[in-house]
């Protein structure tokens, strides 16, 4: 009974946090921009007709309004009909949900990729500036993050190896739970090199600002490869014994986990009052167009 | 610190590059053993094609003004501020001035002594 209890608790958290708590924080933010850097002092925040931004945030805000709504229909559900949720096959259920609460951010991730392959191909200035220092991985994270990431993978992948084979070291038969940790990893790997050496997205970014979207990335990637490694090793022992009645609570937390410290990084980190609107404004050229238009 | 560089300035692109990291480094703003982005990581920033970019270490490296250290990267050379003083430009045009006045002296006409240039840099090219 417990155990049903903390998972409709872990749930109702998931639906809270995901489908209302950070999107309402996100579209705040979206909100606060439009109006506090408006497109007449800062045009080349806005490639686009103002009125395509505030459609596309109250078609995001509105998505996962329905998505809570299906939360609470999902769950209202399970209780009426008491379904038992302590079995591994229902571990699907919270991981699917939340595979559906991510549409709308990846429908913002596209729609910030859109918006600043237009602000490039609006980018006029003959002009181009760039950094001209090469910064490394220590730079942005420390040694013993490093290192302690490492360790969470060796000890995680440690744990797969030896539970999930009985003969280990002599005979090594399952080694899927290891190949899911190592490519994961290997794709965070990418992820962070591709955001530190890639072509500088936003073409008009203040330098400071790109440091601290890389910090968040690293950083995201970091902590996110840490919670896998926790759960892949969770995973294996309940797996192991006979505890697999707690699976669902599990993926639900792990999803929250590693979901609540990338976006809650990425809102603090990146701090719409710390950000430098400056870059956005209008310049005199600009300027002098519109005068002469008017 | 920043390098930025100017597509309608009629100085070439890569000229721009060299000029300016020679002159952070005579600033100080550069000092010896300070990394520098890669040329791909450059050419990207400045939405550049990264042969322009290579064009200009290459020769930054021929000066001694840098040194690539393979996977390492590119770093600023030890001696790069005293290189950076060698004026390779000034030489040419001071070496060239000496021998065609030379040939001036000796009656050969500015077309005759142009067609000898000519070929012996295509030679050389060649």
């Amino acid at each position: 009974m417990l155990e049903t209890v903390i998972f409709y608790l872990l749930f109702i958290s998931q639906i809270g946090l995901f489908s209302y708590y950070f999107p309402k924080q996100l579209h705040q933010r979206m909100q606060f921009v439009i109006g506090a850097y408006p497109p007449e002092q800062y045009p080349k925040l806005y490639p686009k007709k103002v009125d395509e931004y505030h459609a596309f945030h109250r078609r995001y805000w509105r998505l996962n309004q329905m998505l809570m709504l299906a939360g609470i229909l999902i769950l209202s559900v399970i209780m009426i009909l008491q379904v038992n949720v302590l079995n591994d096959d229902f571990a699907l259920i919270p991981w699917a949900y939340f595979m559906v609460q991510f549409i709308p951010l990846f429908m913002l991730e596209f729609s910030e990729f859109n918006q600043i392959k237009q602000m490039r191909e609006h980018d006029t200035r003959s002009k181009r500036t760039a950094q001209l220092s090469s910064k490394g991985v220590f730079d942005y994270l420390s040694m013993g993050e490093v290192i302690m990431t490492a360790l969470f993978f060796i000890g995680a992948a440690g744990i797969a190896l030896i539970v999930d084979n009985p003969d280990f070291p002599n005979k090594i038969e399952d080694v899927g739970a290891v190949f899911v940790l190592l490519g994961t990893n290997l794709f965070f790997f990418g992820m962070s090199y591709w955001t530190m050496r890639v072509r500088k997205f936003d073409p008009y970014q203040a330098p400071e600002d790109r440091d601290k979207v890389i910090l968040t990335t690293l950083k995201s990637a970091l902590y996110t490869s840490i919670g896998l490694s926790i759960f892949m090793a969770a995973t294996v022992l309940l797996d192991a014994n006979n505890m697999d009645y707690l699976m669902p609570s599990l993926i639900s937390l792990y999803c929250q986990g590693i979901a609540f410290a990338t976006l809650m990084m990425m809102l603090r980190n990146l701090d719409i009052n710390k950000i430098n609107f400056e870059v956005y404004r209008a310049s005199p050229e600009q300027n002098i167009a519109k005068s002469v238009q008017q | 610190m920043q390098i930025s560089v100017d597509i309608d300035d009629p100085i070439p692109l890569f000229v721009q590059i060299i000029e300016q990291i020679k002159q952070a480094v005579v600033e100080h703003n550069l000092i010896p053993g300070q990394p520098l982005p890669s040329i791909r990581q450059l050419a990207n920033d400045l939405n550049l094609n990264s042969k322009t970019v290579a064009k200009a270490y290459k020769l930054l490296e021929r000066d001694a003004i840098i040194q690539s250290k393979g996977y390492r990267g590119t770093f600023i050379h030890p001696d790069a501020a005293s290189n950076c003083g060698t004026n390779l430009k000034g030489l040419i045009a001071e070496t060239l001035e000496q021998a065609i006045s030379q040939l001036r002296n000796e009656g050969a006409t500015d077309s005759e002594i142009r067609i000898e240039f000519a070929n012996i840099m295509n030679n050389r090219v060649s």
